[in-house]
């Protein structure tokens, strides 16, 4: 039996030397294709460590993206970017407003992902932002309603995964986490991503965190994607109680480090929480990684919890006999809604 | 009539304006200044925000909440027996504060708030009013631990009563008690007990100031009118836009009560109608016959979630809707709004009537006044 192999969610932290070029680049001090070499730079190196450190499914640490829903909106159409609002504690985003029709006008993170997956033979994850949450984390001055806002968006995002699909890759995630945050619009969530997913040719992904889960779940496996990655550390691994009573009919991505915390985490913290996740789920449909994005992490602490994650991995591999052989990343028959997959 | 916020405001700076505030926090990570330093660009920051409030036309003024991590995390380290963990999403927002844990029963070893507010008052005339996250909020937003939600709830509430008689002492002129998870009671009638049993010791013997009570974040009505109005508060504010069913709570709130109209949209940039909101001030006016004079307008929560310039341009509609609501019904008010909101015909004609004008025809006019109908 292959499994519990190990990724990322998405971001890693930049270098400081891309943090400095990008403020500068915002000051018209640095140039786009200078920008654009040390994106590059700093991706190739956080390839390189994913490898030697032997992560199974890559990222490329997302060097050329900010916010992770201003991202996208920066680059549709019918989005401006407004000003600074506050996420948490000193951290602040650049809130987008819909102002008019939203529409996907060019490819948007292939050329990045091309990029990445040129500089190893491991297979890299194509990552975008869920509709659900580009709207959520949006102002709207255009849409007479949420729902054709995320409709709308849905079929931009849809666009930009069939182009990734049609390069290659065979992985991709489209990160929600706003999804647990209104109940009443997980529907909504799930009518989005059924139009992102249609006739995908890949193994779909979305990733929710920081939510009431013990609310959202089991409603959450509505959601037709292949895999779902949860924060699971920081919560205390509390949800693996419900799918004792409630199977969990997805694959799942398993948070086993905070990234919220400066504390690296032991390896022996890490085993127990896979140990735990193993006793109500195969391992053939466990992917380990962090919480979430290490983007708030300084590199250093990042690079030891992907250390911690790939040892703890190692170390129950080992001792269960599990095999590194990588999925073929491919749609699964539990993509479709609440089909249970074959354990 | 008055507009204030409920309480937070953007600590971003406008557009084109250094952002002091956040700079000055990555120098105190990185050692390079002391808390001392932090606390003055703070104490700048507040005074600009309360100028600001000032040019508005706001009163009560409060401190934008700038100094708190979040609504939780302020308590929960300024009271003994709590550590702080990870983060959670606010109610349904996409801004995130440390979850509490409780280790022990909490326990109020000192004032939380008394400085922040006296540094707010000298920095203005008007009156300052200090928000302070309710006991029910904390609890249910926190890790009760093995002490448990009941109990902590309580033990909050006797902590808390504390920090008010602090506030109270110190001649803070108005209290607001925020309880946003009001919202998640229902119609649970072991919430109801606890909530009411929570104001009632966090209010105990608390005097000399104006206590308020704010409602945000949703609809708090199916949890009924006793579980607000039992208590001792003397004006309440309440969520309008996310939990538009607190009208149902307004119509019901004793005429002796204020109230406070959270009218304005906190959670989007769309220009408000200012018609809709002087709408909302006369009708919390005209229930229970309780007069202008006992009620506010506010937008619908803390205005943190806005670009600062987008949250300006929301005080300063406030600030204008509570002036025009001053005004005597007539012409000096139909001048300053859009004539639609005046009349059907004014609707139909997009336009104010005056001098000049074609006389009603007494048919138009009988359908205005509701005449017609199925024989």
């Amino acid at each position: 039996m292959n499994g519990l192999w190990t990724t990322s969610v998405g971001s890693f932290p930049k270098p400081p030397e891309l943090l400095k070029a990008r403020a500068e680049h915002a000051a018209g001090r640095v140039s786009d294709e200078e920008l654009a070499a040390l994106e590059r730079q700093a991706t190739e190196t956080w390839i390189r460590f994913q490898e030697s450190i032997g992560v199974d499914i890559l990222v490329d640490g997302e060097m050329y993206r900010g916010d992770m829903a201003t991202y996208f909106a920066e680059e549709l159409a019918g989005f401006e970017i407004g000003g600074l609002v506050r996420s948490y504690g000193n951290r602040y985003y650049r809130k987008p407003i819909a102002v008019a029709a939203v529409r996907r006008t060019h490819p948007i993170t292939v050329d990045a992902w091309r990029f990445a997956q040129s500089l190893t033979d491991r297979p890299v994850k194509g990552m975008l932002t869920g509709p659900y949450t580009i709207a959520d984390w949006s102002f709207d001055e255009h849409y007479p309603s949420r729902r054709e806002f995320v409709l709308d968006l849905a079929r931009a995002i849809h666009a930009e995964a069939m182009y990734l699909a049609a390069a290659g890759a065979g992985f991709i995630q489209v990160d929600e986490p706003a999804a647990s945050a209104r109940m009443d619009e997980l529907p909504l969530v799930a009518e989005a991503m059924a139009i992102v997913t249609d006739g995908l040719q890949a193994h779909a992904i979305t990733h929710i965190c920081y939510g009431d889960f013990a609310r959202a779940y089991p409603a959450m496996l509505d959601i037709p994607v292949d895999q779902i990655d949860l924060e699971m550390s920081n919560s205390g691994y509390d949800l693996l109680e419900r799918f004792r009573a409630i199977p969990f009919t997805k694959a799942i991505g398993l948070g086993v480090v905070d990234v919220h915390s400066h504390r690296i985490e032991t390896v022996d913290e890490a085993v127990r929480g896979i140990e735990a996740a193993l006793e109500v789920m195969p391992a053939e449909r466990i992917f380990v990684d962090p919480d979430c994005g290490l983007k708030t992490r300084t590199v250093e602490e990042a690079e030891a919890k992907m250390r911690v994650i790939v040892e703890a991995v190692r170390r129950v591999r080992a001792a269960r006999g599990i095999g590194d052989a990588l999925p073929d990343g491919r749609p699964t028959a539990g993509r479709a809604q609440g089909a249970p997959l074959a354990s | 009539m008055f507009a204030t916020l409920v309480g937070a405001y953007p600590r971003t700076p406008l557009p084109g304006q250094p952002f002091r505030l956040r700079a000055a926090y990555g120098r105190l990570e990185r050692g390079e200044i002391d808390a001392a330093a932090f606390r003055a660009v703070q104490d700048e920051l507040v005074r600009e925000l309360v100028a600001e409030q000032e040019a508005a036309g706001l009163e009560p003024i409060t401190d934008g909440q700038v100094r708190w991590e979040d609504a939780q995390t302020a308590f929960a380290r300024g009271l003994a027996g709590f550590e702080v963990t990870g983060l959670l999403r606010y109610f349904d927002t996409n801004t995130y504060y440390r979850q509490p844990r409780a280790l022990a029963e909490p326990r109020w070893t000192g004032p939380i708030t008394v400085e922040d507010w006296r540094f707010a008052a000298s920095c203005t005339e008007r009156a300052v009013k200090q928000c302070v996250t309710g006991p029910y909020t904390l609890a249910r937003l926190a890790d009760a631990g093995e002490i448990g939600r009941e109990r902590l709830t309580l033990a909050l509430a006797e902590a808390l009563n504390q920090e008010l008689r602090a506030l109270a002492a110190a001649g803070c002129p108005l209290i607001q008690v925020d309880e946003n998870a009001a919202t998640l009671i229902g119609d649970d009638a072991a919430e109801q007990r606890l909530f009411r049993e929570a104001q009632r010791r966090l209010l105990d013997g608390v005097a000399g100031t104006h206590l308020s009570l704010a409602v945000t974040m949703g609809d708090a009505d199916a949890a009924g009118p006793a579980t607000f109005f039992d208590a001792p508060y003397a004006s309440y504010l309440f969520d309008l836009r996310a939990g538009p069913d607190n009208w149902r709570l307004i119509a019901q709130a004793p005429h002796e009560r204020g109230i406070v109209c959270g009218a304005v949209d906190a959670r989007t940039t769309r220009p408000e109608e200012k018609e809709v909101v002087l709408w909302a001030a006369f009708y919390a006016a005209s229930t229970q016959g309780r007069g202008k004079d006992r009620v506010g307008l506010a937008p619908s929560t803390g205005l943190e979630y806005l670009p600062r310039d987008r949250a300006r341009a929301k005080i300063e509609l406030l600030g204008e809707v509570a002036r025009l609501a001053m005004l005597p019904a007539g012409e000096e008010l139909a001048g300053q709004l859009d004539p639609r909101a005046l009349g059907i015909r004014e609707a139909a004609l997009g336009r104010t009537p005056r001098a000049g004008d074609d006389p009603v025809d007494p048919a138009v006019a009988a359908v205005e006044a509701g005449e017609e109908g199925t024989p």
